[in-house]
């Protein structure tokens, strides 16, 4: 088990569409990607782009049109509802929702294979420089890594230090735009995206002088 | 000390009212009013003092205490009839019986609290009310239980006859004075204590260490016993025992009394609110067949204007006169902790 | 072995997982802290501990004994007791009635109906020193109702001392004190320590910081980091906030 990789994100579609006879595709998210070692990958974007999305699909709580999520090599969508959160857990904000999308009673899908999740996406953790717990946090990412479980970590980034949180504790970047997404693997390959220049904006300039 | 030990048990409040009973029947007639109407207040006291024990003590309220009240008058009449015809051994029996139901009762109910507690009494009570209107072989149905005596008071040397409505108010009183000082023991004791705790804060009194479950059963069935006791006076006083009393309206009327006498703040609040209520019904119903309206609606002014209701209103004018303040009967254990040291 | 241990404590409520995975463990003699950001679990972990509410999984542990999921008077009586931070006095009771119930004896004798509480000058004495110690000697009389807000505070730890636990969980303690309540509570606090170990559940770094000998911080339901107040305190991010600027 330890030689699959940690998430694959295997030709994931996800349509959105509205009108029952003439359907229009509303929003239209595509990710295809592999991670095979334990880090902590840094995930951008602005908002509407399918961060949120992305997420779902990954910890089975939206299902995808078309493609796969595997964890640790297991399908998510195929593990029982109430398992899933032994593969992935999503962290909302400060609180957490496990709420499944079912298509088929639990008896009839596969137990998880772990007992801990292995994947963990914190989706906008608020940040407070002020309270001094930014520094437990990302003790505690850096803390799961160590233990061999992949983190990703999606920040809206509004304030300088939010860059700097980033570049410091991020081995790979992600950026989402309008449901596509691109790699990069380090911080400074993201700034070489011109996308991510123009979405950042006074930031990147902020944190230069 | 004896004198301290002695005050515990009776208070200045507490003489006054045995004195204040244990005449009445000498002068009831002189102010135009007559010897079954104390007979009524007498047995009503009892009923609405265990009623009290429940709402105001521990704020259980339970909305179908009527049911008990009939069930004791069953019960009593019953043994009479099919046991002996032996007062003490049909007083028990009403007892017995009742708080046995109120037990079974309060075994389904005491993990409740709130309008769950209120409302799960009242469905209990629905049930008695039917049972007791259905099994006509032994209640007698719609009829009642008819002829049921009044037993000789049997003092093993002498016995006493209660035919008259004179002589059974005097074994009512009697009643009165044994029930009025073990639940004044009662509610100071440390058992009374937790009761009053659970009623201002339950889940606190479990955080502490107590069995809130077990206080409520065993105050509810403590109170359906009184209540028997009441329902076996009543049957006397009425020589008979009907269903009528086991109606949701008439234990309603037992939680009006409480309130508007003032149960949540004294211990003495049945009492005036019974006293209040007889009087109003012969005085305001001399007048008017719709006195009932007008008492409802000094209910209403009651709670809207004095919620603490007579007793509060008492409280208020003694602190209005400069007395001083709070010698209403559930402060009146402060004075003596300083007495104590 | 440590005095009292919980173990993967997991809780939800319907969709909402509020404990993840909690493993702690208190040392005795000593006082513990958990902190952490509003909405990180703290208060749902407090009462999971002491018996509020029961664990979805894990267990919890106090002197050996399994205590997972006992109602709160058992595990009071195991030698647990615990304040409110939503205050839960008895309004129509004098501080000293408050104190007296919670006493130990009187607990043992809660189903006497002849003993009369308030002519037992044992437990009006004891009642009254457990007062004095929290600086409410001269208010026995007065009804908890008409206390000021900071000497309820100071009585609701009262009641749970009272009751002469081995562990007394504090929740909140100083949440609406002033900056010298607060002061006198610490106090207070390091007063009482010496006969019972202590767990406070605090929003107020500054103060937990201060007293604690070890400090668990959670966040998302987890135990994020845990440790001495130095070993905290030892993180760039940390010297950086306001915490780092009370080192």
């Amino acid at each position: 088990m330890t030689s699959q990789p940690l998430l694959h994100v295997d030709q994931v579609h996800k349509t959105y569409s509205r009108g029952v006879f003439n359907k229009q595709v509303t929003f239209d998210l595509q990710a295809d990607f592999t991670i095979h070692e334990p880090g902590i990958v840094g995930v951008m974007g602005p908002n509407g782009s399918g961060k949120t999305t992305l997420f779902e699909l990954i910890t089975g709580s939206n299902n995808p049109t078309a493609g796969q999520v595997l964890v640790c090599g297991q399908d998510i969508h195929q593990v029982r509802s109430d398992q899933r959160d032994r593969l992935a857990i999503h962290y909302h904000q400060s609180y957490q929702v496990r709420h499944f999308r079912k298509r088929r009673p639990n008896f009839m899908l596969q137990p998880s294979h772990t007992d801990y999740p292995m994947v963990h996406l914190f989706d906008e953790p608020q940040f407070n420089t002020q309270d001094g717990y930014i520094g437990f946090m990302l003790d505690f990412f850096r803390r799961l890594r160590d233990e061999g479980r992949l983190v990703v970590l999606c920040v809206h980034p509004n304030e300088p230090f939010h860059l700097q949180i980033m570049q410091e504790i991020c081995e790979r970047y992600i950026f989402v735009q309008h449901g596509r997404l691109s790699l990069a693997p380090t911080y400074d390959g993201l700034l070489a995206n011109p996308d991510v220049t123009a979405y950042l904006g006074d930031l990147v300039g902020g944190q230069a002088a | 000390m004896a004198l301290q030990t002695l005050r515990s048990w009776f208070t200045a409040p507490m003489l006054f009212s045995f004195l204040i009973f244990g005449t009445m029947p000498l002068w009831i007639d002189a102010v135009g009013l007559y010897q079954y109407l104390g007979l009524e207040v007498m047995i009503w006291i009892i009923f609405a003092l265990a009623v009290n024990m429940l709402l105001g003590y521990t704020g259980l309220p339970s909305f179908g205490h009527g049911a008990f009240l009939g069930i004791g008058a069953y019960a009593f009449g019953l043994t009479q009839f099919n046991v002996a015809a032996n007062l003490w051994l049909s007083l028990f029996g009403a007892v017995a019986v009742t708080a046995a139901l109120g037990a079974v009762v309060a075994l389904l109910i005491s993990h409740r609290r709130g309008i769950y507690f209120a409302l799960m009494t009242i469905a209990c009570a629905q049930i008695f009310y039917f049972i007791a209107s259905k099994w006509t072989d032994v209640t007698g149905g719609e009829d009642g239980l008819l002829n049921i005596k009044r037993l000789p008071v049997d003092l093993g040397l002498a016995e006493i006859s209660i035919q008259s409505n004179f002589s059974l108010y005097y074994l009512c009183f009697a009643a009165y004075v044994v029930i009025v000082v073990l639940l004044w023991r009662l509610v100071h004791s440390p058992f009374g204590k937790v009761l009053s705790a659970i009623k201002q804060n339950d889940s606190r009194v479990a955080f502490l260490g107590y069995n809130v479950w077990l206080y409520k059963f065993l105050i509810f069935t403590l109170s359906c016993g009184i209540s028997g006791l009441a329902g076996a006076l009543f049957a006397m006083a009425q020589e008979g025992a009907y269903i009528n009393i086991m109606s949701l309206q008439w234990s309603g009327i037992a939680i009006l009394i409480v309130l508007i006498g003032g149960g949540f703040i004294s211990f003495w609040g049945p009492v005036l609110g019974v006293v209040f209520y007889f009087l109003a019904r012969d005085i305001l119903g001399a007048y008017t067949e719709t006195w009932l309206l007008w008492f409802g609606l000094i209910f209403v002014v009651m709670v809207m204007f004095k919620p603490e209701g007579l007793a509060g209103i008492w409280r208020d004018g003694r602190v209005l006169l400069g007395r001083k303040p709070a010698p209403q009967p559930d402060s009146s254990a402060n004075p003596s902790i300083a007495g104590g040291d | 072995m440590a005095l009292f241990e919980a173990h993967h404590l997991h809780k939800r409520f319907a969709d909402q997982v509020v404990l993840e995975d909690i493993t702690l463990s208190f040392e005795e003699n000593q006082i513990s802290g958990i902190m952490g950001p509003n909405g990180a679990g703290k208060t749902t972990c407090f009462n999971v501990l002491t018996g509020r509410f029961k664990p979805d999984r894990g267990q919890v542990r106090f002197d050996g004994q399994d205590i997972t999921g006992l109602p709160p008077r058992k595990i009071a009586g195991k030698g647990i007791a615990r304040s409110f931070q939503m205050m839960n006095l008895f309004d129509e009771y004098t501080a000293l009635e408050n104190i007296v119930l919670a006493l130990p004896e009187v607990r043992a004798r809660g189903f006497s109906v002849l003993h009369d509480l308030s002519n037992d000058s044992g437990a009006q004495d004891r009642g009254a020193q457990v007062l004095a110690r929290i600086g409410l000697a001269g208010r026995e009389h007065a009804l908890a109702s008409d206390l000021s807000y900071g000497q309820r505070r100071a009585l609701e730890i009262g009641i749970a001392l009272a009751a002469e636990p081995r562990m007394l969980f504090l929740d909140e303690p100083t949440s609406g004190l002033g900056m010298d309540a607060t002061a006198i509570l610490a106090e207070l606090i390091g007063e009482i320590r010496k006969s019972v170990s202590i767990v406070i559940i605090e929003h107020d770094m500054r103060f937990l910081f201060d007293l604690a000998d070890t400090i668990a911080v959670i966040h998302w339901g987890q135990v994020i980091a845990q440790g001495g107040p130095d070993e905290l305190r030892d993180n760039e991010w940390v010297r950086a906030s306001n915490l780092g600027a009370l080192a």
